[in-house]
C-alpha cells in the first residue's frame, strides 16, 4: 500500500452500530443511539492504516438508495456520487436480511466495497449462521464479521480495506436478463460522463425513469441535452418492450434486486428465531396492553421528576460559584468605568449564571437517562404504543419522540423531527414543538406551582409530581387539540401513514453514553444557550439604566404592556418578562422580579424566598397564576428553537408560524380563563 | 391453498405469507427495505391496547404499523 490520503465512506441501515464502528476506528465520541435517525450530521473521524491516512465519514443512517427522508438523501448523495477510496457498507449480522439487500445497492452502484457485519456476538448468541464466503463471492466484495463493541475483528477489517483501498475493484453486475441490451446501449453513452457511480448503475436509474432520480443523474454526471435524448429514445424502446412483454418498466430492477437479495439471503443464511428470546420478554412487558403505555409514562414522567429534584443541589453549587468568581473578579475591573463594569457584571454575566446555573444540571440529568432509553431501544416502542391519539389528528406516534427531546431543550426536538418521514406530520410536528414546556421553562412553573399550591411555603413532593404530570397532559392536549385544527384546515386531504421499525432490545453502554450524550447535546445547548444570554443580559442592564422622564426603560415597557397583560389575565410585567425572555427562557423568572422589585439588577437564583410575597404585593391572585402557567407553555419557543425550526423547515414562514401559533393560542386560552373567572 | 386474507386480520402469534403489497409506491417500498414483501413470511408479534396499531414480525426484523395500512397487505395464513 502506499503511502497518501484515502477518504471512506461508511454507510448502512439505522441502527446497525455505524456510530460504534466510526467510534471504534477513529476513537471520536460521535454519539450513538438505537433507532433510526440518529446521525444527524456527517461527522469525519481520521485513522491511519499502514503508511496513510484515512479520512472516515460517517453517513446518515438510511434503508435503500431511493430516500424517504432529506436526512437518508444526504446520506444516498454521498454514496452514489461523492468520490472516496472505498465505501464501508456496516450491518446486523443478528438480522443480515435487510443489510445485506442494501450492500447489494451499494455494491451495484461503486467499486471498492466493504461489507461489514457487525454485532457478530449477538448473531452467535441468536444462532444466526451466516456463510460469509458465499455472500462474498456472489456479491463480489469482502464481507466481515466483527463486534465493534468489543473491537473483535477490526484489525483483519483494517486488512481488508487496505486492499479494497488499492484495489481497482468493479462495482457488481446483476444480470437483468430482458433488459441487457437496452441497459448495454445506455452503459455506453454513459461511460465516458459516469466517474463515482458505475455506467450500469446510472443506465438502470434511467431505465427506471423515476423523474427525481433521473433529473439528479443528468445535473451530477452534468449530461448533455442531445446525450439526454438519445438516452430517452432507449427508455421510451425500454417502455414499449415492457409493455408488450407484460413487465413492470419501473419496479422490473427492483424486484429483480429484492429477487436476487432473498436467493442470496436463503441459501447464505441460517436462523432458527428471529427474535431474540430476550426482546421477546421484555416486549411482554413494555409491548403488553396493559402494561405497556403506563410503564412508559411512568418512566417519562419519572424521568422528569428526577431531573429536576435531583438538579437542585448542583444548580445552587453552579450559583454559589459564580458569584464567588464575580466576587474574586470584579475588583480587577474597577478601571473600568462604573456603567460598563455594571454592564460586564450585572448584565452579562449575571444573566449568564443564571442561565448556566438553571439550565446545565436538569440537562446533565436528563439528555443521559434519555440516550439510555434510547440505546435500549425503548423509544420506538413508545412510539408505537402512542399512535393512536397522534393517528386521530394526522400524525404518528414518532411525534411522541420528538415532544420527549423537547422536554429537555426544543431545539434537540426539533431537530428530531427528522424522524418522521412524512412532511405534513413533521410540519405539525415543527409548529406543535414549542407547546412542550422545555428545561428552561420548568423553573417559572415549578415556582407558580410550589408557590401558589402551599401559599408561598413551598410544596410537598407529591403535589409537585401531581401537578407536573397534570402540565403534561394539558401541554399533551393543546399539541393534539392544535394538531387537529391544523389537520382540519391547512393540512386537508394529507394521507398519513406510519410505519415504523422496532430494533431488537441492546444493552446500552452507560460509560460511553453518559460522556457523549453530555457533550454532544447538553454542552451543545448550553453553548448556545450562554451565546443568547450574555447579549440579553447587556440589553436588560441597559434597560434598568437608561432613565427616561424619571422612570427606567423596563418599567416604561411594563406600564405600556399592562392594559394588554390584564386583557389576558396577566400584566405587564408578565408579558415583559416573556418577550425579553426570547433569547433564553431560563430568564423569564428573573426578569419577572426585576420588573416587580425595581432593583436593577437580577436577584441570586436561589431567591424564591420572598418571591411570594412580591408576586402577591404585585396584585397576583391565583388566575394571574394559572394564566401564566398557560401562556409558560403556550408561547413562542426562544431565538435558538426558532433559528432551529427554520434551519430544518427551510422556511421562513414555517418558522414564523411556529413561534406565532402558539402565543395565539395561549392568549386566547388566557383570555377564556379570565373571562370564566369573572363570570363564575 | 387457503384464503387470502389482510394482514390485520392475523391475530397476534398467527403466521401468514405475503401475497400481495399494495399502497403507493414509497409506502411499498418503505416495507420491502424493512423485509416485508411479496413471498415473505409475516407474524402477528403484539397489538396496542387501542387496536389501532399491531406490530408485525417479518423477515427484516419488527415493525409497527396501523390497522389502516396492514389491511392493503395481503397474506395466506400458514401453520
Amino acid at each position: 500500500m502506499k503511502k497518501g490520503e484515502y477518504t471512506v465512506l461508511l454507510a448502512g441501515n439505522p441502527n446497525v452500530g455505524k456510530s460504534t464502528l466510526f467510534n471504534a476506528l477513529t476513537g471520536m465520541k460521535q454519539h450513538t443511539g438505537n433507532w433510526s435517525g440518529k446521525t444527524v450530521e456527517n461527522a469525519v473521524g481520521h485513522f491511519s492504516l499502514k503508511d496513510s491516512r484515512v479520512s472516515l465519514v460517517d453517513l446518515p443512517g438510511t434503508y435503500s438508495l431511493v430516500p424517504s427522508s432529506p436526512e437518508e438523501a444526504v446520506a444516498v448523495e454521498q454514496i452514489c456520487y461523492r468520490e472516496a477510496d472505498a465505501v464501508i457498507v456496516v450491518g446486523d449480522a443478528s438480522a443480515p436480511q435487510k443489510s445485506i439487500a442494501f450492500a447489494m445497492q451499494v455494491a451495484e452502484v461503486r467499486p471498492n466495497v466493504l461489507f461489514c457485519l457487525n454485532l457478530a456476538d449477538q448473531a452467535s448468541k441468536q444462532s444466526v449462521k451466516i456463510n460469509s464466503a458465499k455472500l462474498s463471492e456472489a456479491m463480489g466484495i469482502p464481507i466481515l464479521l466483527v463486534t465493534a463493541r468489543k473491537r473483535e475483528g477490526i484489525d483483519e477489517m483494517l486488512n481488508r480495506l487496505a486492499e479494497v483501498c488499492d484495489g481497482k475493484g468493479r462495482a457488481l453486475r446483476l444480470s437483468y436478463v430482458e433488459a441487457e441490451q437496452f441497459l448495454e446501449r445506455c452503459e455506453a453513452l454513459l461511460a465516458p460522463y459516469s466517474k463515482v457511480a458505475s455506467p450500469r448503475w446510472a443506465a438502470i436509474r434511467l431505465l427506471e425513469n423515476d423523474f427525481h432520480q433521473v433529473s439528479e443523474l443528468a445535473e451530477r454526471l452534468a449530461l448533455p441535452a442531445e446525450l439526454l435524448l438519445k438516452l430517452d429514445e432507449i427508455v421510451c424502446e425500454w417502455q414499449a418492450f415492457c409493455k408488450l412483454r407484460g413487465l413492470p418498466a419501473q419496479s422490473f430492477f427492483s424486484n429483480r434486486l429484492q429477487d436476487a437479495t432473498r436467493t442470496l439471503v436463503s441459501e447464505a443464511v441460517e436462523r432458527n428465531e428471529r427474535v431474540s428470546p430476550t426482546t421477546r420478554r421484555l416486549d411482554r412487558v413494555f409491548l403488553g396492553k396493559w402494561t405497556g403505555l403506563p410503564l412508559l409514562a411512568l418512566l417519562i414522567a419519572g424521568l422528569l421528576w428526577l431531573s429536576i429534584t435531583a438538579a437542585n443541589y448542583p444548580s445552587a453549587l453552579l450559583s454559589n460559584l459564580f458569584a464567588f468568581i464575580e466576587q474574586e473578579l470584579r475588583p480587577f475591573t474597577v478601571f473600568l468605568p462604573e456603567w460598563l463594569a455594571g454592564i460586564l457584571w450585572d448584565g452579562a454575566w449575571r444573566l449568564l449564571s443564571w442561565v448556566v446555573a438553571v439550565m446545565l444540571p436538569p440537562m446533565a440529568i436528563f439528555f443521559p437517562l434519555f440516550t439510555l432509553l434510547e440505546d435500549f431501544g425503548l423509544l420506538p416502542r413508545m412510539a408505537f404504543l402512542t399512535d393512536a391519539p397522534f393517528a386521530a389528528v394526522g400524525s404518528s406516534g414518532k411525534q411522541t419522540l420528538t415532544m420527549c427531546m423537547s422536554l429537555g431543550c426544543t431545539c434537540t426536538g426539533v431537530m428530531g423531527t427528522r424522524i418522521i418521514d412524512h412532511p405534513c406530520q413533521r410540519r405539525l410536528a415543527l409548529l406543535t414543538a414549542s407547546f412542550v414546556p422545555c428545561n428552561g421553562r420548568f423553573p417559572l412553573l415549578l415556582a407558580l406551582i410550589s408557590l401558589f399550591t402551599a401559599a408561598g411555603k413551598g410544596a410537598d413532593g407529591v403535589t409537585e409530581l401531581v401537578c407536573l404530570v397534570l402540565l403534561l397532559c394539558f401541554s399533551l392536549t393543546v399539541t393534539l387539540a392544535t394538531s387537529k385544527v391544523l389537520q382540519c384546515t391547512l393540512f386537508r386531504h394529507t394521507q398519513s401513514r406510519f410505519v415504523m421499525e422496532l430494533p431488537p432490545y441492546r444493552p446500552p453502554q452507560v460509560g460511553k453514553v453518559l460522556i457523549r450524550s453530555l457533550l454532544d447535546r447538553t454542552l451543545r445547548i448550553l453553548g448556545r444557550a450562554a451565546a443568547a444570554a450574555a447579549p440579553a443580559g447587556v440589553i436588560l442592564r441597559l434597560l434598568c439604566q437608561v432613565e427616561v422622564s424619571g422612570d427606567n426603560l423596563l418599567h416604561h415597557i411594563t406600564v405600556l404592556l399592562d392594559a394588554l397583560g390584564r386583557f389576558f389575565g396577566m400584566d405587564g410585567a408578565i408579558l415583559t418578562a416573556f418577550l425579553l425572555g426570547i433569547p433564553a427562557n431560563e430568564i423569564v423568572l428573573p426578569v419577572l422580579l426585576l420588573c416587580y422589585t425595581n432593583s436593577g439588577s437580577l436577584a441570586p437564583v436561589d431567591g424564591l424566598t420572598g418571591v411570594y410575597e412580591t408576586l402577591t404585593a404585585a396584585g397576583w391572585t391565583g388566575v394571574t397564576a394559572i394564566c401564566t402557567a398557560i401562556f409558560c407553555v403556550c408561547h413562542f419557543p426562544c431565538l435558538t428553537a426558532i433559528r432551529t425550526i427554520h434551519k430544518e423547515s427551510g422556511s421562513g414562514k414555517v418558522a414564523l408560524a411556529s413561534a406565532l401559533l402558539p402565543t395565539a393560542v395561549g392568549l386566547l386560552l388566557c383570555l377564556l380563563v379570565r373571562i370564566l373567572s369573572q363570570l363564575v | 391453498m387457503s384464503r387470502m386474507i389482510s394482514l390485520s386480520e392475523l391475530s397476534i402469534g398467527e403466521v401468514g405469507r405475503v401475497v400481495a403489497v399494495g399502497g403507493e409506491e414509497a409506502f411499498c417500498r418503505r416495507l420491502s427495505e424493512l423485509g416485508l414483501s411479496v413471498a415473505g413470511r409475516v407474524s402477528c408479534y403484539a397489538q396496542a391496547s387501542s387496536g389501532r396499531t399491531a406490530v408485525y414480525l417479518t423477515d427484516g426484523g419488527l415493525i409497527a404499523l396501523r390497522r389502516q395500512d396492514a389491511k392493503l397487505i395481503f397474506c395466506e395464513r400458514e401453520d
